[in-house]
């Protein structure tokens, strides 16, 4: 069975927290979403590597063409662990942290949330200040680059000292005007069933 | 012990509150206290659609929107797929590259029987697609070489007319390919062969043969314009000279040569 414990993460969370925590750089100011993301045609990607030693860490950015809300972040570092190792999802599936101390209400989390791990391995999944707030959460939401400067917050990412790079993931005409989860069953007709 | 009543009300009252919700257009996100080995807890998604209500998950299962893709080409996890589908009665509509897992009903009264169905099936899906029945170096493997195969040839075709890992159809859903290809009313037909010992490549290359020879006494036959067996020269379990006689049974089910991954520059003028 796939171990739910992430062994390098638990074994090594001293390389985790370094990697989470120290200084890293984007290498430009705009970052553009020019790739699709392989085998999801409705999603564009970008994938590149951060400026940080001694570690290769990459940045890797997904956002749905359709759906200007509807984006993700992570940081892999492939030599360390297989995963990605630190993740922001602005929407998708609700977490669970599985925690026996834990109210099983309170164990739900669901998106937009972050994901890291904790020491033992485990997944978990949380929400700032910010997210925890619906209006602010919702002013995240509606930019991705301002999201995307929440997220080197979390992961201590800089571009090129004190700054955060733009994401530019499609022409600024698309922007939301409001904060909207897509309907994944808009254009999805079952045959008439 | 304590108010027996009152320890009820307790868990009931804490299992309630998982239920939440999102709105989505027409459509409801229900997220539901069913969750997943891998922690993760199920979303359905309920709309409306001529006259019908429907129950789905929204191409999320086979999307990756649970951290992980069911591996329905391995055999073993595929019967007990097949085991929920069934027991279930889940149906499959697929659109523009997506899978949707759906119910459908029209009384509304009916709706919560639906939801439950579906999120058990998902549940136990996504928890089962976390057991490796395959040992971990063929698994990976299989799961390189799929990748590697379907961004060559998706990138060759400009992702257009292309289906990847689909059945030959509905009555032949145990027949499946890894690429079909549609040109007009033909089609062709594409299937990886791999692993990472030679026992494991004899199995995916007896596999490979055994479907294309369905394929062939099919109804489909002759609307196939091509049938390509993408044969990973490069992986540990390719021993030409254990294989050879295989490889020419798949030949002639085929009606081609094989093609090497080596040499997929090759598939160029049979695909396009």
């Amino acid at each position: 069975m796939n171990n739910p414990i992430n062994e390098e993460i638990k074994n090594n969370y001293v390389t985790f927290e370094g990697l989470l925590k120290n200084r890293k750089y984007t290498v430009e100011k705009h970052i553009y979403l020019n790739e699709k993301k392989p085998n999801r045609k409705d999603t564009n990607f970008y994938n590149d590597v951060l400026s940080y030693k001694p570690h290769k860490v990459h940045l890797i950015i997904e956002a749905r063409q359709d759906v200007a809300t509807c984006f993700r972040f992570k940081l892999r570092c492939e030599h360390f662990t297989k995963v990605p190792y630190f993740r922001f999802d602005s929407d998708g599936a609700t977490h669970r942290n599985i925690n026996k101390n834990l109210p099983l209400v309170e164990q739900v989390v669901t998106t937009p949330h972050f994901n890291s791990f904790d020491e033992d391995g485990n997944s978990i999944a949380y929400k700032t200040v910010e997210l925890k707030d619906n209006t602010t959460r919702d002013i995240l939401l509606k930019d991705i680059s301002l999201c995307f400067a929440h997220f080197c917050h979390e992961t201590n990412i800089r571009y090129p000292e004190e700054d955060f790079s733009e994401v530019i993931p499609y022409p600024s005409s698309m922007l939301p005007l409001d904060i909207k989860y897509d309907d994944p069953l808009a254009n999805v007709d079952f045959d008439g069933q | 012990m304590d108010n027996k009543e009152n320890i009820f009300k307790i868990i009931k009252e804490e299992f309630c509150s998982l239920w939440n919700f999102k709105e989505r257009g027409d459509t409801l996100e229900i997220i539901t206290p069913f969750s997943t080995t891998n922690a993760k807890f199920i979303s359905v998604f309920v709309t409306r659609k001529t006259n019908k209500l429907i129950v789905t998950d929204g191409g999320w299962m086979m999307g990756g929107e649970y951290d992980i893709i069911p591996d329905i080409d391995d055999e073993i996890f595929y019967r007990i797929y097949e085991h929920y589908l069934n027991y279930y009665k889940i149906k499959v509509y697929e659109h523009v590259g997506y899978k949707y897992y759906y119910k459908s009903i029209d009384e509304i009264e009916l709706l919560s029987s639906l939801v439950y169905d579906l999120a058990h099936f998902m549940s136990s899906i996504i928890s089962v697609s976390q057991i490796e029945f395959y040992d971990y170096k063929e698994k990976s493997e299989r799961e390189t070489f799929k990748n590697d195969a379907n961004r060559f040839i998706g990138n060759l075709l400009q992702n257009k007319n292309i289906i990847f890992n689909k059945e030959l159809s509905q009555d032949y859903k145990a027949v499946r390919f890894n690429a079909i290809i549609t040109q007009g009313p033909k089609i062709k037909l594409v299937r990886y062969i791999t692993g990472s010992t030679t026992s494991y490549f004899l199995s995916s290359l007896t596999k490979a043969t055994v479907d294309f020879e369905i394929a062939n006494n099919s109804r489909f036959n002759s609307h196939i314009a091509q049938r390509v067996g993408l044969i990973n020269d490069t992986a540990q379990g390719f021993a030409e000279a254990h294989l050879f006689r295989h490889i020419h049974a798949l030949e002639e089910h085929t009606k081609r040569d094989i093609v090497k991954w080596s040499e997929r520059d090759t598939l160029i003028p049979i695909l396009q």
